[in-house]
């Protein structure tokens, strides 16, 4: 199987190989042998760095032991040393490792400290007694390399190496420290991180060798854990808190909730410590959480109940669903917070019990809860709620409604409509219900009830059929223009202006031919204007439609809709109608935009007619790029 | 404290930093965990500020700094660049800020962490000094904000996550959309189930691509001015050209990270990480498609690095233009979500717009001010960062995982555990870059 990689590297084989333009028969095998043959030549040859560098690199992806002799050669090199080792690294075969490990006794200087570190790189347990020679030589680069390389060998033999050299630290002999004792057993790894946090060494270093040590030790490590906490040491003590944090100590927990319940620490650490509590997500530690969060105040009544959030225990859900309740503090809020983001559905029956709770707070609250967490299993409970005496809750209700029903609640929402008590809150649900769902089976329940509606709930109802749009809604609106009720006639009418469908256009015109006195006609004109473009009829029947409207226009406002109503049909019509108006100045502009628009839709089909009209166009505008699109359809000037 | 241009000439480097570091004063670590002192009602304690120095500031750079700078409760003291008039330019910023001339200028990284009074770093250099600035910076006691990506290589990512986890430090990678609304909203919506089962999610990046070619050679400018071995930090050595040094280093194996991938990948695949629970695992499958990179979980879910044709200007098909750069999208069976740094939010249904209802006006995806305040409240807290070194590590090695196959233009097996290619050595062979010397991880 031939496989094309993307790698350059195979640009530079071919350049020494004319015959490889591919490579690799398998995947993941070394290089053809005459490749790596051509390769290991060019590093033996006096070939440009360059080319020596491309060959280290195509032989650190494919080389074989084959190369090693001509890659340690080089490292010696101060320049290509770096790139012998970029290929040794990666060949997996002993003999690098053999070779890196030899090259520690012959080379010097910067070569040297890269060799180092690739011997660390390659964690070879043999060269751990020549690295400990390093580390009390002169050279501070090569003795630092060697603190690096042990750590990374991280066995019990360079952890002795390393403990020794503590005699002399370095910010390398306590970063390699360090590093073993993460390769060692617990057991081992404590005593390295005892002997750091003793050390006179910089802080940082001191409050992760105390925060290592904690986590090391494991149980036994709590005492210390607590010492640091209840200690003077600021900075150990947020190590402390850092451990804290992660210990996977499986009494940790009850051992910190119990710090917390003592009421001994300091504010300011308890407040750490619940913080922490939180973020270890473990249910031991909700009794000690909750009871704080009921006996302080302010900030660490809040953080209490936010690590009571994270930690997810339903226990605490009571305690939730009261806080939320109880004021608009932090603490409410992160309450609230809390159970709309509670996993799973043991959060929803408490905040359904909000709903039927005796305070209107709770009930209110409840209401945006079940809004939030989408709660339809909670309708029953709003369409009570719906109904109760105080208007807040009422409404409350009513709005949750809107967000989370469907049309199945309608029915009840026209009735609390057309009840008079929350007339517009129940007006808002219902369009909030068919803004949502777009069902337009939602004019059924409002059609029944528009006859027997009083004045005030049928102009509600219309606003809504208004929303809604589409042949039911339109149907029951021009029962209402003939209301007998002049209030209903007239705003039956006026929400036929902001019709949003296009069935309404014959009545718009109607209006606008022969307005009733309270009409205005040229809000009929510019609704029916607006909506003929959105009619689905043919190019013709929506021609016949502006025609209509054209002759009722009176002024260059409504004009101008009509010429952008025209532009969207594409016959030759429309186009005659609108070079009409290209010697109107104060229209010309439009028409000529109007033109080309239908002149790039219709040229194909008639452009003997289209380049006719746009060298009209071309003569009469003023605006450059239209008149290069009108010649582009044949214009002439 | 010492910086280049009043250094004591009679101490080399190397005893001046084992000097300062052996003898390094106690700092005042003060105590701070009120939200008040935590900064997060903008009062701090009067000692508790937190000082912090850069490393290779530029355009990006100066966003974040800005950002930190804005900051009560930091004080910005030293910049440390290899190139003179950048050390000039941000130390007039921050002296201008101050009303002093206290900014110290350092154009060795090593000095500058060498100062025990310096708490945490800012790097934003570019990509082949991220890890190992990071590296040096934990090893020095300092907490790390870093410019992504981190890691030209795996084996530097995983030195990275363990370096910092071995010293305890604080670390924040400048994956900043972690701490933006409309991409939380949006993992919050992949994750609450209301999308239903999660099957695939998309990561926009920018076409993979790259080479070892070199730019021609240019005469070497004084060290004081732009400091070439500097520049190339662990990098192979390669003979000078200006353009590397003005921003032109992209597209070049050496200094990019996954060949491209990790560009935008180290933001995007983070958050399809992040939105698919998948902070502490990786993909278990790549292969490349026509015009993507595709990856499986080991829970079936797929991950799509799609790329883009035009990431700055036109997105489609594959995303919404308006959703603006660094898209993602979130499909499961029950709809989707796509979001990008416009901070706008599509999703695929009329009730799944209700959830989008609480979600407060989004900034720009590329702001960074959420991101550096929750670094500082974690410097305080020694809390987890928003974008720590380990959910870092994760999405990084995803992308470089991810751009190997691409490389390869094979299908690779991965395990997640050993964080190895499955009977693939050439792949592994990918999967580090020995370090030039001095430099080590």
């Amino acid at each position: 199987m031939i496989i094309k990689t993307r790698f350059s590297f195979l640009l530079a084989i071919a350049l020494l190989s004319a015959e490889f333009g591919v490579a690799h028969a398998q995947v993941g095998s070394p290089l053809p042998k005459d490749v790596e043959t051509k390769l290991i030549a060019t590093l033996k040859s006096d070939a440009a760095f360059k080319d020596k560098q491309d060959a280290c690199r195509s032989l650190a992806i494919g080389g074989t032991k084959d190369a090693v002799p001509a890659l340690a050669a080089l490292l010696g090199d101060e320049k290509l040393s770096h790139m012998a080792r970029y290929a040794l690294e990666e060949i997996p075969d002993a003999a690098s490792k053999d070779a890196l490990r030899e090259a520690l006794g012959t080379v010097k200087g910067m070569p040297l400290v890269g060799v180092i570190s690739s011997v660390g790189a390659e964690h070879d347990t043999a060269a751990i007694a020549t690295l400990a020679g390093f580390l009390n030589g002169g050279d501070a680069d090569v003795a630092d390399a060697a603190a690096v390389a042990l750590g990374r060998i991280g066995t019990a033999a360079a952890a002795k190496v390393l403990m020794a050299a503590m005699a002399k630290p370095t910010p390398a002999i306590y970063d390699g420290l360090l590093r073993v004792a993460e390769s060692l057993p617990r057991k081992e790894a404590a005593p390295v991180y005892d002997a750091l946090r003793k050390a006179p060494a910089p802080q940082p270093i001191r409050m992760t060798a105390l925060r290592s040590a904690i986590i090391a030790r494991q149980e036994q490590g709590l005492p210390l854990l607590m010492e640091a906490l209840r200690g003077n040491d600021n900075a150990l003590t947020l190590a402390a808190i850092q451990a804290a944090r992660e210990t996977t100590s499986a009494g940790a927990t009850k051992a910190l909730a119990t710090e917390i319940e003592s009421g001994k620490l300091a504010a300011d650490r308890q407040l750490l410590l619940v913080q922490v509590l939180g973020t270890r997500r473990d249910k031991v530690a909700a009794p000690q959480l909750m009871a704080l969060a009921r006996k302080s105040e302010g900030e660490l009544r809040a953080s209490a109940v936010k690590s009571l959030v994270q930690i997810g225990d339903a226990a605490a859900i009571p305690l939730l669903v009261e806080f939320a309740a109880a004021s608009d503090d932090d603490a409410a809020k992160t309450a609230r917070a809390g159970l709309v983001g509670f996993k799973g559905r043991e959060a929803e029956a408490p905040i359904i019990a909000m709903l039927q709770a005796n305070n209107n707070k709770a009930r209110l609250v409840g209401a945006d809860l079940v809004i939030q967490r989408r709660m339809t299993g909670a309708i029953p409970q709003l369409l009570v709620g719906a109904t109760n005496a105080d208007a807040d809750v009422a409404n409350a209700s009513i709005r949750a409604l809107g967000e989370i029903g469907s049309n199945a609640d309608a029915p009840a929402l026209v009735k609390i409509l057309t009840d008079g008590t929350s007339t517009q809150a129940a007006e808002g649900a219902l369009s909030a219900i068919y803004a949502r769902n777009r069902d337009a089976s939602i004019v059924e329940p409002i059609s029944v009830a528009l006859p027997k509606a009083s004045t005030p709930a049928k102009l509600s109802l219309l606003r809504v059929l208004r929303r809604v749009g589409g042949p039911q809604a339109l149907a029951q609106t021009r029962i209402a223009m003939a209301d007998t009720t002049t209030e209903v006639r007239d705003n039956a009418i006026r929400n036929l202006y902001d019709w949003p469908t296009p069935e309404a256009v014959p009545d718009l015109i109607a209006i606008a031919k022969a307005p009733p006195a309270s009409a205005n006609k040229v809000l009929a004109l510019r609704g029916a204007l607006r909506l003929i473009p959105l009619q689905t009829g043919t190019p013709e029947q929506k021609l016949a439609s502006v025609k209509e409207t054209l002759a009722l226009i009176e002024r260059p406002e409504e004009k101008r809709l009509a010429l952008t109503a025209l532009s969207g049909i594409p016959t030759a019509e429309s186009l005659a109608l609108v070079l009409q108006d290209l010697a109107n100045p104060a229209l010309k502009e439009e028409a000529s935009s109007a033109a080309v628009t239908i002149g790039e839709q219709l040229s194909k089909t008639q452009p003997a007619i289209v380049a006719e009209a746009m060298t009209q166009v071309v003569k009469t505008t003023g605006d450059q790029k239209l008149a290069k699109r009108a010649q582009d359809l044949g214009g002439q000037k | 404290m010492t910086s280049e241009e009043n250094a004591t000439p009679k101490i080399s480097r190397r005893k001046f930093l084992h000097k300062s570091f052996a003898t390094g004063s106690a700092l005042a670590f003060p105590l701070v965990v009120s939200s008040r002192v935590l900064g997060l009602d903008g009062a701090v304690a009067p000692n508790s500020k937190i000082i912090l120095g850069a490393i290779g500031i530029q355009h990006r750079g100066m966003d974040v700094l800005g950002a930190m700078l804005r900051e009560t409760g930091m004080q910005f003291v030293a910049i440390c660049d290899i190139q003179r008039k950048q050390r000039e330019a941000i130390k007039a910023v921050a002296d201008q800020k101050y009303g002093n001339n206290d900014c110290s200028t350092y154009r060795d990284l090593r000095e500058l962490l060498a100062r025990p009074d310096i708490d945490a770093v800012l790097i934003a250099t570019g990509d082949r000094w991220h890890s190992m600035g990071s590296i040096y910076a934990a090893r020095a006691g300092k907490d790390v904000y870093t410019e992504k990506p981190v890691g030209t290589c795996v084996a530097e990512v995983q030195a990275v996550d363990d370096t910092v986890r071995r010293h305890g430090r604080v670390f924040q990678v400048g994956t900043q959309r972690r701490s933006i609304n409309n991409f939380q909203t949006a993992v919050n919506l992949a994750q609450s189930g209301k999308l239903g089962k999660i099957h695939t999610l998309h990561a926009g990046i920018v076409r993979p691509g790259g080479g070892r070619q070199w730019l021609p050679e240019q005469p070497l400018p004084p060290k004081e001015e732009v400091d070439w071995d500097l520049w190339l930090g662990a990098a192979p050595w390669r003979p000078y050209n200006a353009g590397y040094v003005s921003g032109g280093w992209r597209g070049f194996d050496d200094f990019d990270s996954g060949f491209g991938v990790n560009e935008w990948g180290s933001h995007t695949v983070d958050l399809c990480q992040w939105a698919n629970g998948a902070d502490d695992t990786m993909p278990v499958e790549y292969w490349t498609e026509p015009e993507k990179i595709v990856c499986r979980y080991a829970n079936g879910v797929k991950l799509v690095l799609d790329f883009l044709k035009d990431p700055f200007g036109d997105r489609s098909p594959q995303y919404i233009t308006a959703m603006g750069t660094c898209p993602v999208r979130y499909e499961g069976d029950e709809g989707w979500v796509e979001t990008g740094d416009s901070g706008n939010i599509e999703v695929s249904n009329a009730a799944l717009k209700s959830e989008l209802l609480a979600l407060k006006r989004a900034g720009a995806g590329t702001d960074p001010g959420t991101h550096t305040s929750n670094f500082f409240q974690c410097i305080r807290s020694r809390g987890l960062t928003n974008a720590n070194s380990k959910t870092m590590r994760h999405s990084h090695i995803t992308c470089h995982a991810a751009a190997i196959a691409w490389k390869l233009n094979r299908k690779l097996t991965f395990d997640p555990a050993k964080e190895l290619f499955v009977n693939d050595d050439e792949a592994n062979r990918m999967l580090s870059r020995p370090t030039r010397e001095p430099w080590k991880i």
